[in-house]
């Protein structure tokens, strides 16, 4: 296979046609890192700084110690004070607030008399996981103000509640930053859809412009040309495999705990089943326009939905997790997780490696089959 | 002018419809995926997988072990040592491990006081902290209801802030209505952008371009073909989604003006096919379309408000988010499908996907007078 004449022509051919085009070998290397910065500084999951208002009718200074310590918390910002409940629903609706807190006018007195008193909060539900996460928050910021302003107003001689305390532990991340699932995830989300992409017009765009005649009345065989035309997209993919971690290493600092050898190993392997995913779409299809947007689809946001990027594929839905277990990121998203958080290998990994062997068998073993060397 | 935009306007719906594999993607898109990840698409903490390891083994432990159960928790594993307890986080086989230490009841029988060990898997942030959150609360209940059977105070007659929350638009919290929504708009976006900037290039790569401009067509003319053609396709599109899918499927309640809404994916396929024109301008063939297509919508898709919270946002890149159509169509689509707003309401999200749409069609024109005029 290394002194195969024919394949050496494609790839060269092929690696020419690239080099050839400036723009296209810049972007080539330049889109993928800055969308890693981009997402990396931008997309978290962190609820933070959500604005709120309130309708206090209370205000005495126990309302205003519990809104001061909503508004000192990193998770709500305080944005008005109203007179009328109106303006909450409104500034809800119109997507200005996340929440809206009404104080009774009886809030104070009723505490002092040693009784429970309600407070009402309206949570945007547009976005749900958002709605429970702010809900959580308040639960949490609730309890600490129970606890540390009104502990004094125990009534005396009875025996308190027992308490059980949940001391809470996060292994791999014991801080929880968003940032050191995110940037790996990201590695594994990126490195699916881009090398696919890449892929996809590598065939219907000779089909298109009718140069595929010219492999037609070749002698090159089939194979030869499918391997021939994975290579060159498979390279850029490692190049910028090698980029990303990189950026994920140096520039975010995210804990690397495993074996870099492990990881190139799976990497090279997972690009290969990418970059003929896309290889096949471009095969199977006849236009490049087709080709593009049917690769676009499959991988672009399913990358980011299905993965395992956001939630962990146990708790989704029975439909979404049947696409989890067809996608190939699932199972590098998995290795790149393990590898960086959690410092394991090939040891746990094995069946993971067998079935991206397994897609990259299938793909370039479909490619094969559909690629016709004749017309129509 | 009619005439001649009609001519091209055919041209356009042939050379769409002519593309048969391109048909069954568009429907696709719009139907099955959308259905997809609106009833797959779980970001809340639910049947979170959990193994028990219960060195205590007493009664009350027992009672409170069974307290992780369905809808937050499922218990999958019950272990007997440090070990298992390894391997099940390592592989990821459960997300979560409740310790309930050796002495734990005698501890809340003598002391009144008890404490467990809860550890998670922290390679999802997100959903560990809500489950360490629900882990406590299972705690706390626990505990107030062992109050309750001794005799022991509850917290019920001291002075307490009592939360009563209340989540509008969407009380029972399903999130297929989010996902739903969310993922048609992404479509929207997708299609709306690579369709017509794919289209053009193509054109620009095999010459026919010089055969639309030698006839009586001007370049403004052949360019809103290309919008209003996608357009309608795309408006149509929609359509079938939120009456096959998203109304009667995912069942999205009634609410806020249809038309409007219809009115508000017009202006955005218009801004929107602004990009891909933009696009088209700049790249002289596909490959290079891919790259900044992808350079393009992946920030407009991701970083618009739709995973990331805005407000959660550094400030420079919240400023950037002003470039971004979806932002503005995100919040006119939730504000009029899921709460009912009104014009009075979402029109400044109009006025800046217009301004944006108008701004991205005027260079457009330019660099098209630059080249072709």
């Amino acid at each position: 296979m290394l002194r195969n004449r024919r394949l050496y022509a494609v790839v060269s051919k092929e690696v020419k046609e690239i080099l050839r085009d400036r723009l296209y070998i810049l972007m080539a290397f330049v889109v993928p890192v800055l969308l890693t910065i981009m997402f990396g500084y931008g997309l978290t999951l962190d609820v933070k700084n959500i604005p709120f208002a309130v309708f206090d009718l209370n205000r005495s200074s126990l309302s205003r110690e519990y809104l001061d310590r909503l508004g000192r918390s990193q998770y709500f910002t305080l944005q008005d004070y109203v007179t009328r409940p109106a303006p909450l629903e409104e500034g809800l609706i119109r997507g200005s607030l996340r929440l809206g807190l009404i104080i009774p006018p009886e809030f104070d007195r009723r505490l002092y008399l040693g009784q429970e008193s309600e407070i009402q909060a309206l949570i945007d539900g547009a976005f749900p996981d958002r709605a429970e996460t702010i809900r959580s928050y308040l639960e949490f910021i609730s309890l600490e103000f129970n606890r540390d302003v009104l502990a004094g107003g125990r009534p005396p001689g009875l025996i308190p509640e027992p308490q059980i305390a949940v001391e809470t532990r996060a292994w791999f991340n014991s801080t929880l930053e968003s940032k050191n699932f995110i940037v790996p995830g990201l590695l594994a989300a990126n490195l699916f859809f881009y090398p696919a992409l890449l892929a996809s017009i590598a065939v219907v765009r000779e089909k298109e412009s009718g140069s595929i005649f010219n492999i037609y009345c070749s002698p090159i065989r089939r194979w030869e040309y499918v391997v021939g035309k994975v290579i060159p997209y498979w390279v850029i993919g490692i190049i910028n495999f090698i980029l990303l971690f990189l950026l994920a290493i140096y520039l975010f600092a995210v804990p690397f705990r495993g074996s870099f050898v492990f990881l190139t190993l799976a990497a090279v392997l997972y690009l290969g089943v990418c970059t003929s995913l896309g290889l096949l779409m471009s095969i199977l299809f006849k236009t490049q326009v087709a080709a593009m947007l049917i690769t676009t689809v499959i991988t672009l946001i399913p990358a980011f939905i299905y993965s395992g990027f956001f939630i962990s594929v146990p708790s989704m839905g029975a439909e979404a997790r049947f696409m989890a277990y067809i996608l190939p990121v699932t199972y590098f998203m998995e290795v790149v997780r393990g590898v960086f958080l959690k410092g394991l290998g090939l040891r746990q990994y094995v069946l993971n490696l067998l079935i991206l062997a397994g897609f990259l068998a299938a793909f370039v073993g479909l490619s094969i089959h559909k690629l016709k060397k004749r017309v129509g | 002018m009619l005439s001649r935009l009609a001519a091209l306007l055919r041209k356009e719906y042939l050379q769409f419809f002519r593309d048969r594999a391109l048909i069954y993607i568009v429907l696709y898109v719009f139907t099955l995926e959308i259905y997809m990840a609106g009833t797959g698409f779980n970001i809340q903490v639910t049947n979170y997988p959990t193994a028990i390891y219960d060195r205590d083994n007493t009664q009350i432990s027992v009672q409170l072990a069974e307290k992780f159960r369905h809808p937050h928790f499922r218990v999958t594993h019950l272990i007997y040592s440090d070990q298992e307890l390894e391997t099940l986080l390592n592989r990821g086989t459960v997300s979560l491990v409740l310790v309930i230490p050796h002495g734990f009841a005698r501890s809340l029988a003598e002391q009144n006081r008890g404490e467990v060990q809860a550890i998670t898997d922290g390679t999802l942030s997100n959903t560990a902290l809500l489950a360490l959150g629900y882990a406590s609360l299972i705690a706390r209940d626990y505990a107030r209801e062992l109050g309750q059977t001794l005799g022991r105070h509850a917290t019920a007659t001291l002075p307490a802030v009592k939360l009563k929350p209340r989540v509008a638009f969407n009380p029972n919290q399903r999130s297929e209505w989010f996902a739903g929504l969310m993922e048609l708009f992404s479509v929207i976006t997708l299609v709306a952008i690579l369709l017509p900037a794919a289209a053009m290039v193509r054109e620009k790569e095999y010459g026919t371009i010089e055969q639309l401009l030698v006839t009586p067509a001007r370049p403004v003319e052949i360019m809103l073909a290309k919008v209003l053609s996608m357009a309608s396709i795309i408006l149509v599109a929609s359509f079938l989604s939120l009456f096959l899918v998203i109304y009667p499927v995912l069942e999205l309640p009634w609410r806020g003006s249809l038309t409007l809404f219809l009115a508000a994916t017009a202006l955005y396929v218009f801004c929107a096919t602004g990009f891909g024109m933009v696009i088209a301008t700049i790249c002289r063939n596909l490959p290079q379309t891919i790259l900044f297509i992808l350079m393009i919508i992946s920030p407009i898709l991701f970083l618009s408000g739709s995973w990331t919270p805005l407000e959660a946002m550094s400030p420079g890149l919240r400023l950037i988010t002003y470039l971004s159509p979806l932002k503005y169509y995100l919040n006119i689509g939730y504000n009029i499908l899921l709460k009912g707003a009104g014009v009075a309401i979402v029109w400044p999200d109009f006025l800046g996907l217009a301004s944006l749409g108008s701004l991205l069609f005027i260079f457009c024109a330019f660099r098209f007078r630059q080249h072709f005029g």
